[in-house]
């Protein structure tokens, strides 16, 4: 396999990670796969770091029993490397697909073309109240809705060592939002989103491209993120190359 | 089961999700319907698997954008039975 494919994943896998242990929010790791406990209106329950080996009968038998006793999640997370055999073991549990993330990534930093920013743009860090509020209005609209970003793990985030947080305004009000995840070995980006009154005016890309362009003065390492079927010609115009897929899941009442 | 038969279905599974007054044609989309978020998507895909005798593939799921594409699928794997 590919180094980038493992870094896509790794980075998404420790941003969880960092998201539990910072917000409080208690995690779990098993096996043959990881858990994020729900909190209501906070954080949804996520199942992620699914290996194949969750279909060998021990592993599936615990891993039914916790779905069977109402601790299932809300989303589950899985690669394309393995979705072909454990789809069916989902779907017997409930689980459906529903969308998919490309993992994509810039491994080459030197490529990156950066444009000037118009007057009427700004790119902020997230440090006070106001712009803070701003970014969660945003990513709660746009990205996560019924679920509210919380304020708080959102603060408890950006103090953080390898977390920043990014809003971009125009004409002083923020438009666009990005959280900027680095590990050991890649720097990924999460949350990229854009109000709705202003989207197809570029904003996201001119959010991507000055950020890519901050990275690569600063750091070497490759640039990752999950884009969504419609994100991913936006991110392909910018550099980005396919790399693994991630499906994704919803568990359903099987008694419909 | 004719084209016009499949989309009956879907139609009535439709209504049953997001609404008796849901009005829907083989063009319309998630971003036409309020309520088809992405826990009602895999209702739908669910149910109409269910009412159909029918699996998706997952890849064919994930390019599920209309209600068009339902009836496209259902065909298909009504061919493929033939």
């Amino acid at each position: 396999m590919d180094n980038i494919e493992v870094e896509i994943r790794n980075n998404l896998y420790e941003f969880y990670d960092c998201v539990a242990h910072n917000g409080g929010i208690y995690s779990e790791k098993q096996d043959c796969w990881s858990v994020i406990k729900n909190v209501p209106k906070v954080w949804p329950r996520i199942i992620y770091r699914i290996n194949t080996e969750i279909v060998e009968q021990k592993s599936s038998i615990i891993f039914s029993e916790k779905v069977k006793s109402g601790s299932y999640p809300e989303l589950l997370i899985s690669e394309d490397e393995n979705i072909q055999q454990i789809d069916p073991f989902f779907r017997t549990l409930g689980f459906y697909p529903f969308s998919a993330w490309k993992g994509m990534a810039i491994r080459n930093m030197g490529d990156i073309v950066t444009s000037q920013l118009p007057e009427t743009v700004q790119i902020v860090r997230c440090e006070n109240s106001d712009d803070i509020e701003q970014w969660i209005q945003i990513v709660t609209s746009e990205l996560i809705t019924p679920v509210q970003f919380d304020k708080v793990l959102l603060e408890n985030l950006i103090d953080q060592s390898g977390v920043e947080v990014y809003l971009l305004k125009y004409n002083g009000k923020g438009v666009s939002t990005m959280l900027v995840f680095s590990s050991e070995t890649s720097t990924g980006l999460y949350f990229i989103a854009t109000q709705k009154s202003a989207q197809r005016q570029g904003f996201a890309k001119l959010l991507v491209q000055q950020i890519l362009s901050q990275n690569a003065r600063k750091s070497k390492l490759p640039v990752i993120l999950h884009a969504t079927k419609t994100g991913e010609a936006l991110y392909s115009k910018l550099g980005f190359l396919p790399f693994n897929q991630f499906f994704l899941y919803r568990y359903i009442n099987a008694n419909l | 089961m004719s084209r016009q038969q499949i989309f009956d279905g879907i139609e009535a599974i439709a209504k049953k999700i997001f609404g008796d007054g849901t009005i829907i044609t083989e063009e319309t989309t998630s971003a036409d319907i309020e309520k088809w978020d992405s826990m009602n998507h895999v209702i739908l895909i669910a149910t109409i698997e269910k009412e159909f005798v029918v699996t998706f593939d997952i890849m064919e799921i994930i390019g599920i954008t209309k209600f068009g594409d339902f009836v496209d699928l259902i065909e298909k794997k009504q061919d493929q039975c033939k």
